[in-house]
Protein backbone atom coordinates (compact mmCIF):
# COMPACT_ATOMS: atom_id res chain seq x y z
CA UNK A 1 0.00 0.00 0.00
CA UNK A 2 1.83 3.41 -1.15
CA UNK A 3 1.41 6.12 1.37
CA UNK A 4 -1.73 7.99 -0.49
CA UNK A 5 -3.83 4.68 -0.21
CA UNK A 6 -2.18 4.18 3.78
CA UNK A 7 -3.88 7.68 4.45
CA UNK A 8 -7.25 6.61 2.84
CA UNK A 9 -7.26 4.04 5.12
CA UNK A 10 -6.70 5.31 8.26
CA UNK A 11 -8.79 8.26 7.37
CA UNK A 12 -11.88 6.22 6.68
CA UNK A 13 -11.07 3.98 10.00
CA UNK A 14 -11.28 7.41 11.79
CA UNK A 15 -14.32 8.34 10.52
CA UNK A 16 -16.27 5.14 10.82
CA UNK A 17 -15.17 4.36 14.06
CA UNK A 18 -16.64 8.29 15.10
CA UNK A 19 -19.76 7.59 13.44
CA UNK A 20 -19.48 3.71 14.67
CA UNK A 21 -20.35 2.83 11.17
CA UNK A 22 -18.95 -0.20 9.51
CA UNK A 23 -16.03 1.38 7.22
CA UNK A 24 -17.49 0.16 4.44
CA UNK A 25 -19.87 2.60 4.29
CA UNK A 26 -17.05 5.49 3.91
CA UNK A 27 -16.65 6.83 0.73
CA UNK A 28 -14.52 8.94 -0.28
CA UNK A 29 -17.49 11.19 -1.85
CA UNK A 30 -19.68 11.14 1.25
CA UNK A 31 -20.72 13.80 2.72
CA UNK A 32 -20.21 13.90 6.47
CA UNK A 33 -23.25 15.02 7.39
CA UNK A 34 -25.95 14.30 4.94
CA UNK A 35 -24.72 10.98 3.78
CA UNK A 36 -22.88 9.43 6.79
CA UNK A 37 -25.53 11.65 9.41
CA UNK A 38 -22.53 13.36 11.36
CA UNK A 39 -23.59 15.92 13.60
CA UNK A 40 -21.30 18.75 14.36
CA UNK A 41 -19.71 17.83 17.51
CA UNK A 42 -18.62 14.72 15.37
CA UNK A 43 -17.38 16.63 13.18
CA UNK A 44 -15.04 17.88 15.90
CA UNK A 45 -14.19 14.44 16.91
CA UNK A 46 -13.04 13.31 13.38
CA UNK A 47 -10.97 16.49 13.14
CA UNK A 48 -9.31 16.17 16.95
CA UNK A 49 -8.73 12.29 15.56
CA UNK A 50 -7.26 13.50 12.37
CA UNK A 51 -4.96 15.27 14.04
CA UNK A 52 -3.62 12.94 16.69
CA UNK A 53 -3.50 10.83 14.24
CA UNK A 54 -1.19 12.68 11.36
CA UNK A 55 0.98 15.07 13.65
CA UNK A 56 -0.81 18.81 12.47
CA UNK A 57 -3.60 20.99 13.49
CA UNK A 58 -6.40 21.67 11.51
CA UNK A 59 -6.28 25.70 10.16
CA UNK A 60 -10.20 26.76 10.52
CA UNK A 61 -9.59 29.44 8.13
CA UNK A 62 -8.29 27.20 5.64
CA UNK A 63 -11.57 24.84 5.88
CA UNK A 64 -13.55 27.79 5.99
CA UNK A 65 -11.95 29.20 2.37
CA UNK A 66 -11.72 25.58 1.01
CA UNK A 67 -15.54 25.41 1.36
CA UNK A 68 -16.18 28.00 0.13
CA UNK A 69 -14.28 27.97 -2.84
CA UNK A 70 -16.25 25.04 -3.67
CA UNK A 71 -19.87 26.73 -3.12
CA UNK A 72 -18.45 29.15 -5.27
CA UNK A 73 -17.55 26.59 -7.96
CA UNK A 74 -20.45 24.59 -8.07
CA UNK A 75 -22.66 27.49 -7.27
CA UNK A 76 -24.04 26.84 -4.20
CA UNK A 77 -24.94 28.72 -1.33
CA UNK A 78 -23.65 28.98 1.93
CA UNK A 79 -26.33 26.19 3.54
CA UNK A 80 -25.33 23.58 1.35
CA UNK A 81 -21.95 23.24 2.82
CA UNK A 82 -22.70 21.06 4.35
CA UNK A 83 -23.01 18.29 1.55
CA UNK A 84 -19.51 19.59 0.00
CA UNK A 85 -18.18 18.79 3.00
CA UNK A 86 -17.16 14.90 1.86
CA UNK A 87 -14.73 13.07 3.19
CA UNK A 88 -12.38 13.70 0.17
CA UNK A 89 -12.10 16.65 1.61
CA UNK A 90 -10.61 15.75 4.87
CA UNK A 91 -8.46 13.65 2.53
CA UNK A 92 -7.22 16.33 0.15
CA UNK A 93 -6.57 18.30 3.44
CA UNK A 94 -4.08 15.52 5.16
CA UNK A 95 -1.96 15.14 1.69
CA UNK A 96 -2.00 19.47 1.64
CA UNK A 97 -0.70 19.43 5.01
CA UNK A 98 2.04 16.30 4.77
CA UNK A 99 2.85 17.73 1.25
CA UNK A 100 3.27 21.01 3.39
CA UNK A 101 5.71 19.10 5.94
CA UNK B 1 -1.81 46.79 43.13
CA UNK B 2 1.82 45.10 42.38
CA UNK B 3 1.00 42.16 39.67
CA UNK B 4 2.87 39.20 41.01
CA UNK B 5 0.53 36.43 40.87
CA UNK B 6 0.19 33.77 38.03
CA UNK B 7 -3.48 31.95 36.93
CA UNK B 8 -3.79 29.46 34.58
CA UNK B 9 -7.52 29.37 32.96
CA UNK B 10 -8.26 26.70 30.58
CA UNK B 11 -11.08 28.10 28.31
CA UNK B 12 -9.78 31.15 29.18
CA UNK B 13 -9.83 32.49 25.52
CA UNK B 14 -13.57 33.57 25.03
CA UNK B 15 -16.72 34.26 27.13
CA UNK B 16 -16.85 33.09 31.14
CA UNK B 17 -13.20 32.50 30.83
CA UNK B 18 -11.95 35.66 28.88
CA UNK B 19 -14.22 37.99 31.95
CA UNK B 20 -12.58 35.96 34.76
CA UNK B 21 -9.01 36.55 32.96
CA UNK B 22 -10.03 40.47 32.97
CA UNK B 23 -11.29 40.72 36.41
CA UNK B 24 -7.85 38.59 37.97
CA UNK B 25 -5.79 41.02 35.80
CA UNK B 26 -7.32 44.08 36.69
CA UNK B 27 -8.36 43.29 40.73
CA UNK B 28 -6.31 40.44 41.91
CA UNK B 29 -2.80 41.25 41.15
CA UNK B 30 -2.23 38.61 38.11
CA UNK B 31 0.63 39.81 36.22
CA UNK B 32 1.29 36.42 34.10
CA UNK B 33 -1.72 34.34 32.52
CA UNK B 34 -1.60 31.44 30.90
CA UNK B 35 -4.56 31.08 28.74
CA UNK B 36 -5.62 27.48 27.15
CA UNK B 37 -7.87 27.42 24.08
CA UNK B 38 -8.23 24.41 21.40
CA UNK B 39 -8.89 25.80 17.84
CA UNK B 40 -10.16 29.69 17.47
CA UNK B 41 -6.70 31.22 17.15
CA UNK B 42 -8.65 34.66 16.55
CA UNK B 43 -10.36 35.07 20.02
CA UNK B 44 -7.38 33.43 21.20
CA UNK B 45 -5.16 36.55 19.93
CA UNK B 46 -8.29 39.46 20.73
CA UNK B 47 -8.08 38.38 24.14
CA UNK B 48 -4.52 38.17 24.52
CA UNK B 49 -4.31 41.75 23.09
CA UNK B 50 -7.38 42.94 26.20
CA UNK B 51 -5.49 41.53 28.40
CA UNK B 52 -1.73 42.74 27.93
CA UNK B 53 -3.31 46.25 27.24
CA UNK B 54 -3.98 45.60 30.68
CA UNK B 55 -0.41 45.15 31.17
CA UNK B 56 -0.35 41.56 31.72
CA UNK B 57 2.14 38.97 29.88
CA UNK B 58 -0.33 36.02 28.59
CA UNK B 59 1.39 33.09 27.40
CA UNK B 60 -1.50 31.02 25.14
CA UNK B 61 -1.38 27.72 24.96
CA UNK B 62 -3.35 25.84 22.53
CA UNK B 63 -3.70 22.13 23.76
CA UNK B 64 -6.55 20.02 23.42
CA UNK B 65 -7.79 18.90 26.72
CA UNK B 66 -9.85 15.79 25.28
CA UNK B 67 -6.21 14.44 25.19
CA UNK B 68 -4.22 13.27 28.29
CA UNK B 69 -1.15 13.64 26.49
CA UNK B 70 -1.80 17.24 25.24
CA UNK B 71 -2.31 18.02 28.68
CA UNK B 72 0.67 16.84 29.77
CA UNK B 73 2.70 18.56 26.79
CA UNK B 74 0.60 21.95 28.22
CA UNK B 75 2.49 21.24 31.45
CA UNK B 76 6.08 20.75 30.16
CA UNK B 77 5.05 24.24 28.06
CA UNK B 78 4.35 25.81 31.88
CA UNK B 79 7.02 24.69 33.43
CA UNK B 80 9.32 25.30 31.34
CA UNK B 81 7.71 29.03 31.68
CA UNK B 82 7.49 29.67 35.45
CA UNK B 83 7.84 27.54 38.75
CA UNK B 84 4.92 29.07 40.43
CA UNK B 85 1.20 29.25 40.09
CA UNK B 86 -1.28 30.88 42.26
CA UNK B 87 -4.44 30.83 40.47
CA UNK B 88 -5.64 27.57 38.42
CA UNK B 89 -9.55 28.35 36.98
CA UNK B 90 -11.08 25.64 34.82
CA UNK B 91 -13.92 27.15 32.23
CA UNK B 92 -13.85 24.32 29.43
CA UNK B 93 -16.65 22.74 28.33
CA UNK B 94 -17.96 20.90 24.92
CA UNK B 95 -20.97 18.76 24.64
CA UNK B 96 -23.49 18.13 21.86
CA UNK B 97 -26.85 19.59 23.15
CA UNK B 98 -29.47 16.69 22.60
CA UNK B 99 -31.22 14.27 25.08
CA UNK B 100 -29.00 11.96 26.63
CA UNK B 101 -31.09 8.89 25.58
CA UNK B 102 -29.98 9.53 22.02
CA UNK B 103 -26.06 11.00 22.67
CA UNK B 104 -23.49 8.25 21.13
CA UNK B 105 -20.48 6.90 22.83
CA UNK B 106 -18.03 9.46 20.78
CA UNK B 107 -20.21 12.00 21.98
CA UNK B 108 -20.19 11.03 25.63
CA UNK B 109 -16.34 10.52 25.92
CA UNK B 110 -15.88 13.76 24.20
CA UNK B 111 -18.22 15.65 26.82
CA UNK B 112 -16.90 13.81 29.86
CA UNK B 113 -13.20 13.84 28.53
CA UNK B 114 -13.16 17.81 27.68
CA UNK B 115 -15.98 19.20 30.15
CA UNK B 116 -14.72 17.03 33.14
CA UNK B 117 -11.79 14.69 33.39
CA UNK B 118 -9.32 16.83 32.32
CA UNK B 119 -10.31 19.67 35.19
CA UNK B 120 -8.39 16.44 37.06
CA UNK B 121 -5.35 16.05 35.05
CA UNK B 122 -4.86 20.25 35.56
CA UNK B 123 -5.40 20.04 38.38
CA UNK B 124 -2.66 17.67 39.34
CA UNK B 125 -0.51 19.67 37.39
CA UNK B 126 -1.50 22.32 39.18
CA UNK B 127 -0.49 21.15 42.65
CA UNK B 128 3.26 20.98 42.30
CA UNK B 129 3.28 24.70 40.84
CA UNK B 130 0.81 25.63 44.05
CA UNK B 131 3.86 25.03 46.57
CA UNK B 132 2.94 28.16 48.47
CA UNK B 133 -0.64 27.53 48.40
CA UNK B 134 -3.23 28.30 45.84
CA UNK B 135 -6.99 28.31 44.67
CA UNK B 136 -8.68 26.09 41.67
CA UNK B 137 -12.13 27.41 40.65
CA UNK B 138 -14.17 24.87 38.36
CA UNK B 139 -17.04 26.69 36.02
CA UNK B 140 -20.14 24.42 36.83
CA UNK B 141 -23.69 25.02 35.42
CA UNK B 142 -26.99 24.64 37.07
CA UNK B 143 -27.82 21.98 34.57
CA UNK B 144 -25.94 19.55 37.15
CA UNK B 145 -28.40 19.62 39.50
CA UNK B 146 -31.88 20.74 37.62
CA UNK B 147 -33.37 19.29 34.29
CA UNK B 148 -32.52 21.46 31.32
CA UNK B 149 -33.58 19.84 27.70
CA UNK B 150 -30.46 18.76 25.25
CA UNK B 151 -28.37 19.09 28.14
CA UNK B 152 -27.55 15.56 29.88
CA UNK B 153 -24.33 14.48 28.86
CA UNK B 154 -22.99 18.09 29.75
CA UNK B 155 -25.46 18.03 33.42
CA UNK B 156 -23.33 14.34 34.24
CA UNK B 157 -20.07 16.26 32.98
CA UNK B 158 -20.79 19.26 35.62
CA UNK B 159 -22.03 16.88 38.32
CA UNK B 160 -19.07 14.68 38.22
CA UNK B 161 -17.09 18.46 37.83
CA UNK B 162 -19.07 19.80 41.15
CA UNK B 163 -18.23 16.20 43.50
CA UNK B 164 -14.00 16.56 42.39
CA UNK B 165 -14.41 19.73 43.95
CA UNK B 166 -16.09 18.82 46.94
CA UNK B 167 -12.94 15.39 46.89
CA UNK B 168 -10.21 17.77 46.24
CA UNK B 169 -11.38 20.76 48.54
CA UNK B 170 -10.56 18.23 51.32
CA UNK B 171 -7.61 16.43 50.00
CA UNK B 172 -5.85 19.64 49.00
CA UNK B 173 -6.60 21.59 52.13
CA UNK B 174 -3.48 20.36 53.83
CA UNK B 175 -1.16 22.16 51.26
CA UNK B 176 -2.84 25.42 51.31
CA UNK B 177 -4.60 24.74 47.94
CA UNK B 178 -8.23 25.89 48.16
CA UNK B 179 -11.13 24.50 45.71
CA UNK B 180 -14.21 25.85 44.95
CA UNK B 181 -16.75 25.70 41.70
CA UNK B 182 -19.43 28.47 40.46
CA UNK B 183 -22.50 26.42 39.69
CA UNK B 184 -24.08 28.97 36.97
CA UNK B 185 -27.37 29.77 35.50
CA UNK B 186 -27.52 31.20 31.55
CA UNK B 187 -25.32 33.04 30.44
CA UNK B 188 -25.64 35.99 27.66
CA UNK B 189 -21.94 36.95 26.34
CA UNK B 190 -21.47 37.79 22.79
CA UNK B 191 -23.10 34.57 21.90
CA UNK B 192 -25.97 32.40 23.69
CA UNK B 193 -25.20 29.29 24.35
CA UNK B 194 -26.40 26.59 21.13
CA UNK B 195 -28.99 24.78 22.81
CA UNK B 196 -31.79 23.88 19.76
CA UNK B 197 -34.77 26.09 20.26
CA UNK B 198 -33.05 29.03 22.02
CA UNK B 199 -35.34 31.80 22.31
CA UNK B 200 -38.12 29.57 23.98
CA UNK B 201 -35.51 28.37 26.46
CA UNK B 202 -34.61 31.82 27.03
CA UNK B 203 -38.26 32.37 27.15
CA UNK B 204 -38.99 30.09 29.92
CA UNK B 205 -35.48 30.38 31.77
CA UNK B 206 -36.18 34.18 32.13
CA UNK B 207 -39.97 33.53 33.53
CA UNK B 208 -38.29 31.61 36.47
CA UNK B 209 -35.52 33.58 37.29
CA UNK B 210 -36.74 35.73 39.56
CA UNK B 211 -33.91 38.64 39.11
CA UNK B 212 -35.54 38.42 35.74
CA UNK B 213 -32.76 38.61 33.60
CA UNK B 214 -30.29 36.14 32.15
CA UNK B 215 -26.18 36.58 33.72
CA UNK B 216 -23.22 37.78 31.85
CA UNK B 217 -19.54 36.85 31.85
CA UNK B 218 -18.85 39.63 34.31
CA UNK B 219 -21.46 38.77 36.68
CA UNK B 220 -19.48 35.60 37.18
CA UNK B 221 -16.26 36.77 37.05
CA UNK B 222 -17.01 38.94 40.16
CA UNK B 223 -18.12 35.60 41.69
CA UNK B 224 -14.81 34.28 40.76
CA UNK B 225 -13.11 37.34 42.13
CA UNK B 226 -14.45 36.76 45.62
CA UNK B 227 -14.17 32.95 45.71
CA UNK B 228 -10.26 33.38 44.60
CA UNK B 229 -9.43 36.10 46.35
CA UNK B 230 -11.80 36.72 49.69
CA UNK B 231 -13.13 33.59 50.66
CA UNK B 232 -10.63 32.29 53.04
CA UNK B 233 -12.87 29.75 54.85
CA UNK B 234 -14.76 28.35 51.60
CA UNK B 235 -13.59 25.46 50.78
CA UNK B 236 -15.09 22.22 48.37
CA UNK B 237 -18.43 24.68 47.71
CA UNK B 238 -20.15 24.45 44.67
CA UNK B 239 -21.44 28.08 44.47
CA UNK B 240 -25.06 28.66 42.47
CA UNK B 241 -25.03 31.85 40.64
CA UNK B 242 -28.11 32.13 38.77
CA UNK B 243 -30.67 34.80 39.57
CA UNK B 244 -32.75 32.74 41.69
CA UNK B 245 -33.82 30.47 38.90
CA UNK B 246 -33.22 27.07 40.58
CA UNK B 247 -35.29 28.45 43.74
CA UNK B 248 -38.35 28.37 41.60
N1 LIG C 1 -22.64 30.11 28.50
C1 LIG C 1 -23.47 29.74 29.45
O1 LIG C 1 -24.68 30.03 29.43
C2 LIG C 1 -22.95 28.94 30.62
C3 LIG C 1 -23.80 28.72 31.71
C4 LIG C 1 -23.33 27.99 32.79
C5 LIG C 1 -22.04 27.46 32.78
N2 LIG C 1 -21.27 27.68 31.69
C6 LIG C 1 -19.93 27.08 31.71
O2 LIG C 1 -18.94 28.10 31.69
C7 LIG C 1 -17.80 27.66 30.98
C8 LIG C 1 -17.49 28.65 29.88
O3 LIG C 1 -18.62 28.76 29.05
P1 LIG C 1 -18.64 29.79 27.82
O4 LIG C 1 -20.01 29.77 27.25
O5 LIG C 1 -18.01 31.06 28.25
O6 LIG C 1 -17.64 29.00 26.84
P2 LIG C 1 -17.20 29.29 25.35
O7 LIG C 1 -17.37 30.73 25.02
O8 LIG C 1 -17.85 28.24 24.51
O9 LIG C 1 -15.62 28.96 25.46
C9 LIG C 1 -15.19 27.67 25.66
C10 LIG C 1 -13.69 27.69 25.84
O10 LIG C 1 -13.22 26.35 26.01
C11 LIG C 1 -12.22 26.08 25.04
N3 LIG C 1 -12.26 24.66 24.67
C12 LIG C 1 -13.31 23.94 24.18
N4 LIG C 1 -12.93 22.68 23.92
C13 LIG C 1 -11.62 22.59 24.28
C14 LIG C 1 -10.64 21.55 24.24
N5 LIG C 1 -10.94 20.34 23.76
N6 LIG C 1 -9.39 21.82 24.68
C15 LIG C 1 -9.06 23.05 25.14
N7 LIG C 1 -9.93 24.09 25.18
C16 LIG C 1 -11.18 23.85 24.76
C17 LIG C 1 -12.56 26.99 23.88
O11 LIG C 1 -11.45 27.13 23.02
P3 LIG C 1 -11.67 27.64 21.47
O12 LIG C 1 -12.00 29.10 21.60
O13 LIG C 1 -10.35 27.40 20.84
O14 LIG C 1 -12.79 26.83 20.90
C18 LIG C 1 -12.96 28.25 24.63
O15 LIG C 1 -11.81 28.96 25.06
C19 LIG C 1 -18.13 26.26 30.48
O16 LIG C 1 -17.63 25.33 31.40
C20 LIG C 1 -19.64 26.25 30.46
O17 LIG C 1 -20.18 24.95 30.59
C21 LIG C 1 -21.68 28.41 30.62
Amino acid sequence: MNNTEQTERQLITIVAKSLQIPEITVKLDSSLMNDLGAESIDILDIKFAIEQQFGFKFDNEEIRIMLKKAAEEFNLSEKDIPALFTVRRLYDYILLKQANG
Amino acid sequence: MAKSNKALISGGTRGIGKAIALELVLHAGVGVLFLNYVENETAALQARDLLEAEGCKVHLLKYNLAFPAEISAMFDEINGLTDQLDFYVHSTALTSFKPLHLVKPNQWDLTLNISAKSFLQCAQGCVPLMHEGGKMLAISSTGSRRFNPNYGALGVAKSTLESMVQYLAVELADKNIQVNGIVAGMIQGEKLPPFPNIDKVVEETLRRTPARRLGTPADVAKTALFLLTQADWMYGQNVVLDGGYCLT
